[in-house]
């Protein structure tokens, strides 16, 4: 899933580096950071694990790889950063009874929320797009699942038309809520007069 | 009665409770866009929010569940299904999304232009949703969805004699249900002014209802002749149940005998749709596709049963909580 050329750039099994953000340009990936044995230890558990090069796929297998690599990047960024805020406040109430002082905890939290939407967002482009050209790995592409139905294109345009109106509105709803604290939560009953 | 008879029995159960309970969800809808101005409609669509709310969108767990028995266990006649009748099957999702949607944020919008605007998209919605899944019936009963992926037309498919009649029966239908039900909703509330007005359009829609399936006989005869001649062949015993139970509902409208009136509607709307299935049986698809040909695998059909009862056992007590909750919650109100 991730693309490494770093370790082993060679077809084949390989002991793999883990590369950290970067761009996949001219077959290569460029201005990574890289863990070595990051990769094999990640996939296999053994610094010596063998994982499958990118190099090995032909490049007509190959899902759109800089896509993949970033959003894995972030995804597990989020996931870490998310892991170590929430240690942050285990470790300060055990030892001092109380939440951490520091206001970059409570600005932190304040994003938190932000940050899990995105860390769950970022891990459905890495199943989805790191899939293609598949639908279902190695048996279906997905060129050969779309139906064959004349208009499908126009389908799309409205799917996404509609879902951005009713992104707009529910922005909007959660601001009047926001700012009006008498009115009730949709959903909920309203007390019977 | 083979496995896969079985299966898609539950489902058509299913389909049943979708028609009974999300149909009188979305006939509540078409009332609320008929109940005129916005001063002169409001105690009427403050009954329909009232009913509705507390069930709210639930009852589509009813369309969600049919959906995945048939892509599961009927591969073969969900994908020609799905495929050509896209169009409007997509139309009804959005008109779902629509509802919901709009639903949730009028209540939590108070500016009137606002108001209005969702309130228009949650009945216009609540119109044209039922009618495009009865469309969706009328392209599958006149044998217009060929086997395969998207071998039909898709916009005849659709747009035929059958699919309007099937479109047309499904909105009156619901509102039909809806106003029946409704009635025994705005007594419990109190309004009894408000439930004579409920039981005046029960009894209008029942009788363009029944006009309108008699005129369909004549259609089908010309449109669907496979499924007219199932109609008065095996299913005429059911098709003469949903007439009875129909004329007693009217009947017991009549008598303001509003609880009994709910029962034989909902028998009424429900011999409709056993009627089609019976008139249909063995095929899946008319002309040609019959259940056997379209099951998925003995396994597959296996697995899918046991599920169906393990979910059942747990969705079921929870449905039933869900409606007599709402059901007393009416009750307490003075």
């Amino acid at each position: 899933m991730q693309s490494n050329f770093a370790a082993a750039f060679g077809v084949g099994l390989a002991v793999i580096a883990l590369a950290v953000g970067g761009i996949f340009l001219n077959d290569r990936l460029q201005w990574a950071l890289e863990i070595p044995y990051g990769l094999s230890i990640l996939v296999t558990h053994d610094p010596d694990g063998q994982v499958i090069g990118l190099q090995s796929v032909p490049p007509d297998l190959r899902p759109p790889v800089n896509v993949v690599h970033l959003a894995y990047n972030t995804m597990v960024g989020m996931g870490s950063a998310l892991m170590l805020l929430a240690l942050w406040l285990g470790w300060t109430w055990w030892r001092k009874h109380r939440m951490p002082g520091s206001p970059w905890f409570l600005r932190a939290t304040a994003v938190s929320g932000v940050a899990a939407v995105v860390a769950m967002e970022t891990g459905w482009i890495t199943t989805e797009v790191g899939r293609q050209p598949f639908i279902v790995y190695g048996i279906l592409r997905t060129a050969d699942a779309v139906s064959p139905a004349p208009g499908i294109a126009l389908g799309f345009f409205a799917v996404a038309a509609i879902y951005a109106v009713l992104t707009v509105l529910t922005v909007v709803v959660l601001r009047r809520l926001a700012r009006s604290h008498d009115t009730a939560a949709p959903q909920e009953l309203e007390p019977v007069p | 009665m083979t496995l896969a008879e079985v299966v898609l029995g539950v489902m058509f159960v299913g389909l049943i409770a979708y028609a009974l309970f999300g149909g009188a969800d979305f006939g509540a809808g078409i009332w609320d866009l008929l109940a005129g101005g916005t001063r002169r409609g409001a105690p009427q669509r403050a009954v329909i929010e009232h009913a509705i709310g507390p069930v709210w969108e639930a009852n589509h767990v009813w369309l969600i569940f049919v959906l995945v028995v048939l892509w599961t266990g009927f591969p073969a006649g969900f994908t020609p299904v799905a495929s050509t009748l896209y169009v409007p099957l997509t139309l009804a999702a959005f008109g779902m999304i629509a509802r919901g949607a709009a639903f949730a944020f009028r209540k939590s919008i108070t500016t009137l232009p606002m108001r209005r605007f969702l309130g228009a998209a949650f009945a216009v919605s609540s119109l044209v949703t039922p009618y495009f899944l009865g469309a969706v019936v009328g392209g599958v009963a006149s044998g217009r969805v060929p086997q395969g992926i998207a071998k039909g037309d898709v916009v005849t498919s659709w747009v035929n004699p059958t699919s309007t009649l099937g479109g047309v029966l499904a909105v009156l239908t619901c509102a039909y249900l809806a106003a029946v039900f409704l009635c025994l909703d705005a007594l419990h509330e109190g309004r009894p002014e408000l439930a004579e007005g409920f039981r005046r359009r029960a009894l209008g829609t029942a009788a363009v209802t029944g006009l309108v399936g008699l005129a369909g006989l004549f259609v089908l005869r010309a449109d669907a002749p496979q499924l007219a001649d199932g109609l008065f062949g095996r299913a005429l015993p059911v098709v003469a149940l949903s007439v009875l139970a129909g004329l007693a509902s009217i009947v017991l409208l009549v008598l303001r005998r509003y609880a009994l009136a709910r029962v034989t509607s909902s028998v009424a709307v429900a011999a409709i749709l056993l009627g089609w299935a019976a008139a249909q049986y063995p095929y899946v698809l008319l002309p040609d596709l019959t259940i056997a040909d379209a099951a998925a695998g003995e396994a597959t059909l296996v697995a899918m049963l046991v599920s169906l009862i393990i979910g059942s056992c747990l969705l079921v007590p929870a449905l039933v909580y869900l409606y007599r909750l709402f059901q007393r919650a009416e009750r307490i109100t003075p």
